[in-house]
């Protein structure tokens, strides 16, 4: 790409980029899922044939309702870079620095992380040239990781969950291991999108994470084999009223949003029915969102007709994707689980389904992550990850940052998530069951 | 309320006062800890012969960066969906961003403000109203006027809680450069000071005045249950431009006191600039080198100052430091240890060897590059290592509540023979 700077729409080029246009939609728009994503979720979405028009990264299935982000903006903002201030500065360092002195290129990699972190939004990112590539060429071969979501926070990139079956699990990574360094790499000031090209590579081969954990006095490895993950994208089951009454309670979980969500959750509800629960469990922790669109589809199964979210730019402009009235289970009595790890298009989904009051959240409050990003290719190679729009809920309430509260708190700590206990499913289910409302979680200590 | 101060100075011991002591004091934006500051564009702060590294007028300019940057900003600025840092602040980051990934703690790029008060700071005077600040528990900032200083004449009290500079409402999150910066001004000029006692506010408009910042203090120890010979003691919080001057007055004014022996304190000394380091050294060897420098290509020496001996050999000096004995202080103990100067007395010094240019930009802002590692003139290496006292002190816990000091009752026991 040249180094003009061109008007969004027009970014990046369908033809050789259709994988980080999915990325905008996409759960890559999670810092933490596009990771374990490792090779699932963009490795999944683009085998599923995902193909964004060129107009709006979502710009899918209801062309109407979205107009292009930014049709015609000119250029409002200006400024110019203090080109004499920076040139000064490197020669400096040039005729100076004690030290081997990095490249030119690894200097303007540090200017342009520094430059983008000066906006303070974690997930408006730069991507080095180098990472980039490797992102591309995982994207154009294999699919496989070791099955593990990541998260960045506090500048810690650490491990948000791991899989069943995962390279990660069986190796004995757990959730908040905290990643120093992988194959030798310090993960320092990388974004998770770097640390994620790091993790990734074909099946069969190793990877050496170095990992600190909260009550280990020392950072360790563990070295893992690749493998190829796959998760399924939806689990369900009816569930017995433990007390025996014969009355049953339908749950599903939903790994993510991706191009088969919709058709595969609907399908799943559908057979549930006609059992004739008494509710619905509708699970969403640790889903990190995905495609805006196949959110859109999934309120539609829950939801009247009416505003299902509000996006606006950096112009202000404002656009809004509604439901229809379609939906196969718009009465059912609803619970939604949600944790720190429901993010993006699951926020979304939560948000709007506790505005309308068509169902209780139970569990804890959400990532807070309402903001999608644009991948846009720079000339040296780097990618520009920019968060272009931020995401409100119907009744206009903010995700960003603040996240979802649920109707009833209810924690589900790592030892009881490991020893498969789940207060979270226990809680809804009497409140299905038995109109039992959760009491408050004791405060901390 | 609780104010969190943007930065703490790098855990000197005096850290209460955090940005405190700049407006009077010694203490403050005394160089962080682990200094050692060459400043090119002075050439009266340069070095006495200097093998400094020589400035290339024409680095070569190899690839760009900027048009790299150029086009990444137009990208963040078109499509970022929040406000867009202003272009000083985007400067900034870039430059912080570039000098980071050197992983050089000392190799840094000071904002306008800062490099004003660090500037201020080496020059040993500034224009201001003389007052120190202390950062409550609560986060409240008292006042405490020092003595003879506008601040004081005009009323100013000890705990007057500042409230606004000039109709500027100090903010929970304040930058404690921005807060020197409104105080200090040119000497005559005015500032309004708001403050609360008790539940009145009042308004002081002040005329600032040239408020000296001493880097030397000194007594003659004559208490003779912990000495029997007059012993002068010099203490010096940093070396800025007047350094050298200010202890050669106070050891030649010992000396006729009848000062039969030395105690210098460079204990929470973070250093300062490198020529006064030199030239306090200077005042006790009579030739010789204090220290030597290597650069990334050159090996340079600093040699004693000919003809700035104050003390001859046979007084005997003892050096008190600690952990935070840093930087342009190592180079002097170091020197003088080396050499069978003195001795020293107290903790491990900190240990940074290394020596930083300070480049100043064209908008104010300045740059601190690291351009050689020093040794002392036995070739010991410093940096990460620290000097090891020939005497080790530690000091018990609340010394200073007890108001005791068992490094200095060690140094006197020293200087007295046994």
């Amino acid at each position: 790409m040249e180094n003009d700077f061109l008007p969004v729409p027009e970014l990046p080029p369908r033809k050789n980029n259709a994988v980080k246009y999915i990325v905008v939609g996409m759960t890559a728009i999670l810092v933490a899922v596009l990771i374990f994503v490792v090779g699932v979720t963009v490795g999944i979405a683009s085998q599923r044939g995902l193909a964004f028009g060129g107009a709006s990264p979502f710009q899918t299935r209801l062309p109407s309702i979205n107009a292009p982000v930014t049709a015609s903006s000119p250029i409002t903002r200006t400024g110019k870079l203090n080109t004499a201030l920076i040139e000064n500065v490197v020669e400096k360092l040039k005729t100076q620095w004690y030290g081997e002195l990095p490249s030119d290129e690894a200097l303007t990699d540090g200017a342009i992380r520094g430059m983008v972190s000066a906006l303070g939004d974690q997930f408006t990112a730069y991507v080095e040239p180098k990472f980039a590539k490797m992102m591309d060429e995982d994207i154009s071969g294999t699919f496989e990781g070791i099955g593990a979501t990541l998260n960045k926070k506090n500048n810690t990139i650490s491990i948000l969950r791991t899989f069943d079956n995962s390279p990660a699990r069986k190796g004995g990574v757990l959730a908040g291991d905290v990643i120093e360094a992988v194959n030798g790499t310090r993960v320092g000031e990388l974004s998770t999108t770097e640390v994620a090209a790091l993790v990734r590579g074909p099946r069969g081969t190793a990877v050496i994470l170095t990992l600190r954990r909260a009550d280990l006095p020392k950072a360790f490895d563990l070295v893992l084999t690749r493998d190829k993950i796959t998760i399924p994208v939806v689990i369900n089951k009816l569930i017995d009223d433990p007390a025996g009454s014969g009355r049953k309670i339908a749950y599903v979980s939903l790994f993510d949003f991706s191009a088969q969500s919709a058709r595969q959750l609907s399908d799943a509800i559908e057979a549930m029915l006609k059992e004739k629960p008494l509710g619905l469990v509708l699970d969403l922790r640790n889903n990190g969102g995905g495609l805006l669109d196949q959110a859109t589809r999934i309120g539609d199964l829950f939801l009247k007709e009416g505003v299902y979210i509000i996006q606006r730019d950096n112009n202000g402009k404002e656009e809004t994707r509604k439901t229809g009235n379609t939906g196969i289970a718009q009465d059912i009595p609803l619970v939604v689980l949600v944790n720190n790890g429901s993010a993006s298009a699951s926020e979304v989904l939560a948000g709007a389904i506790q505005d309308y009051k068509r169902g209780i959240l139970i569990g804890e409050t959400t990532f807070g992550k309402g903001s999608v990003q644009l991948p846009q290719t720079l000339s040296n190679g780097g990618q520009l990850r920019v968060t272009i729009q931020r995401w409100f809920t119907p009744l206009n309430r903010t995700i960003q940052g603040t996240g979802i509260t649920p109707d009833y708190v209810v924690l589900r700590t790592l030892q009881e998530e490991q020893a498969e206990r789940d207060p979270q499913l226990d809680a809804a289910l009497q409140y299905l069951l038995n109109g039992i409302v959760p009491p408050p979680p004791a405060p901390a200590k | 309320m609780m104010r969190k101060l943007p930065f703490i100075l790098l855990g000197f011991a005096w850290s209460v006062f955090v940005f405190a002591g700049g407006w009077f004091t010694h203490m403050q934006f005394a160089p962080a800890r682990g200094t050692t500051i060459q400043i090119p564009v002075t050439p009266a702060a340069a070095a006495p012969n200097a093998t400094v590294a020589p400035i290339a007028p024409n680095a070569t300019p190899g690839q760009k960066p900027n048009l790299m940057l150029e086009e990444a900003w137009a990208k963040v600025r078109e499509t970022f969906v929040g406000a867009v840092p202003d272009d000083t602040q985007r400067n900034t980051a870039a430059i912080r961003g570039a000098l980071g990934i050197l992983g050089d703690k000392y190799t840094t790029f000071l904002e306008p403000k800062a490099r004003q008060a660090e500037k201020d700071s080496y020059r040993g005077q500034f224009g201001g109203i003389g007052v120190n600040l202390s950062s409550n528990p609560d986060g409240a900032i008292a006042l405490i006027p020092r003595k003879n200083t506008p601040a004081e004449r005009i009323g100013i009290q000890a705990n007057d809680i500042l409230v606004a500079v000039d109709d500027w409402l100090v903010p929970d999150k304040y930058d404690p450069n921005e807060l020197v910066h409104k105080v200090r001004g040119d000497p005559g000029t005015k500032v309004k000071i708001t403050i609360k006692r008790g539940d009145k506010t009042i308004d002081f408009v002040i005329t600032r005045e040239t408020i000296e910042i001493p880097s030397v203090e000194s007594k003659m120890i004559t208490d003779t249950t912990k000495s029997k010979i007059h012993v002068g003691y010099v203490q010096i919080f940093q070396f800025a431009e007047p350094t050298a001057r200010e202890a050669k007055k106070a050891i030649e004014e010992l000396k006729n006191a009848g000062a039969k022996a030395y105690v210098i304190d460079l204990r929470n000394n973070g250093g300062g600039l490198v020529n006064q380091s030199v030239e306090v050294a200077s005042q006790f060897l009579q030739d010789g080198l204090v220290l030597i420098e290597k650069t990334r290509d050159k090996e340079g020496t600093y040699p004693v100052v000919k003809g700035g001996l104050v003390t001859d050999s046979s007084v005997p000096v003892v050096v008190l430091v600690n952990a935070n004995t840093a930087s342009a202080s190592e180079i002097l103990a170091g020197a003088l240890q080396d050499r069978g100067r003195a001795k020293l007395v107290g903790e491990k010094t900190f240990g940074k060897g290394s020596m930083q240019w300070l480049f100043d930009l064209s908008d104010g802002s300045s740059v601190h590059v690291t351009f050689a590692k020093w040794f002392t003139p036995s070739r010991r290496a410093i940096d990460g290592v620290g000097l090891v006292p020939d005497k080790v002190v530690n000091r018990e816990k609340d010394e200073a509540v007890k108001g005791i000091d068992t490094q200095l009752d060690q140094a006197l026991l020293l200087l007295n023979g046994s």
